[in-house]
């Protein structure tokens, strides 16, 4: 019974930790999607980027719809908490990246998140990726109460 | 069906989050882009830094879009692209880039002087203009 509570506890709260990654993911998507220009014009500008900035956006918007996805349907959950970890580590390294040598230049971001500084962005960033890592602990512990978990008896 | 409650709820937000955002206009800052003046381009030509020629392009809304004296060969040190607000404009002369970023010691713009063509710049010196060169 306590390992049935506990099980839905850390279920639940992947959930909405999931919840929360779909959320930024597919808000910052569709934003690109539907703005594009200023993303391709910041990737432009940087020299490692800059060779195939249209290419380099897509790829981006793309994972995150795929992230997205993987996190929405239940049994690819584990997976998308992963790619979740990668992709946020990888926008992070990107964020200090800018702050070091392009400070003046915008934001390729989507949404409101485009309007932080870079400073709020790298807390927003590191917040999520805790919660990824978070996730990703809860995911192993509900599979550890699974394990648990005696098997039922059947009497016949 | 439970198990895609908080997910579906996620997507509705972003759904109608993304629906009422306001397509923001990120103010991007005009760039001018300077290519290195040279006769014969080569490595030492670009890193000499006591003798750099950096002539003006076109003014353009975003980098990328002028293709000027650089032949795309090994030409990564052949240009340097600045924000509008690194250069100044001086009337009678034109478009220069702005003496700290030119490399100059805080006298002023004195170390970026026009050649003889009206659109060509000389840069003279100092640490920075390594620092531009190595940013592309």
């Amino acid at each position: 019974m306590k390992s049935t509570t506990v099980k839905y506890k850390y279920s639940t709260w992947v959930e909405i930790i999931a919840a929360m990654f779909v959320l930024l993911f597919l808000y910052t998507a569709l934003a690109k999607t539907y703005q594009i220009t200023p993303t391709t014009n910041v990737l432009r500008s940087l020299p490692v980027l800059s060779e195939a900035p249209d290419t380099f956006a897509s790829i981006v918007v793309g994972m995150e719809y795929v992230a997205a996805l993987l996190l929405f349907i239940p049994k690819t959950r584990k997976i998308g908490l992963y790619s979740s970890l990668g992709l946020m580590t990888m926008f992070t390294i990107y964020i200090t990246y800018m702050m070091i040598f392009v400070p003046h230049l915008p934001c390729s971001c989507g949404g409101i998140i485009s309007r932080l500084t870079w400073k709020q962005h790298l807390f927003v960033n590191a917040f999520f990726i805790l919660l990824a890592i978070t996730g990703i602990l809860l995911m192993r512990q509900n599979g550890k109460a699974n394990q648990d978990e005696p098997l039922p008896v059947v009497y016949t | 069906m439970k198990k895609y409650l908080y997910g579906t709820v996620g997507v509705a937000l972003a759904i109608g989050l993304s629906a009422y955002s306001k397509p923001k206009k990120i103010a991007f800052p005009d760039w001018y882009r300077f290519q290195f003046i040279f006769s014969s381009y080569s490595q030492a030509a670009v890193e000499n830094e006591t003798v750099t020629f950096w002539g003006y392009g076109i003014p353009v809304s975003g980098p990328g879009q002028f293709s000027g004296t650089c032949d795309g060969t090994n030409d990564k040190a052949c240009e340097i692209i600045v924000p509008e607000t690194s250069t100044v404009n001086v009337s009678g002369i034109g478009r220069r880039i702005k003496s700290a970023q030119a490399g100059d010691n805080g006298s002023g713009l004195v170390s970026i002087t026009a050649t003889t063509n009206f659109f060509n710049y000389r840069v003279s010196g100092g640490a920075n203009v390594a620092g531009w060169m190595n940013k592309d």
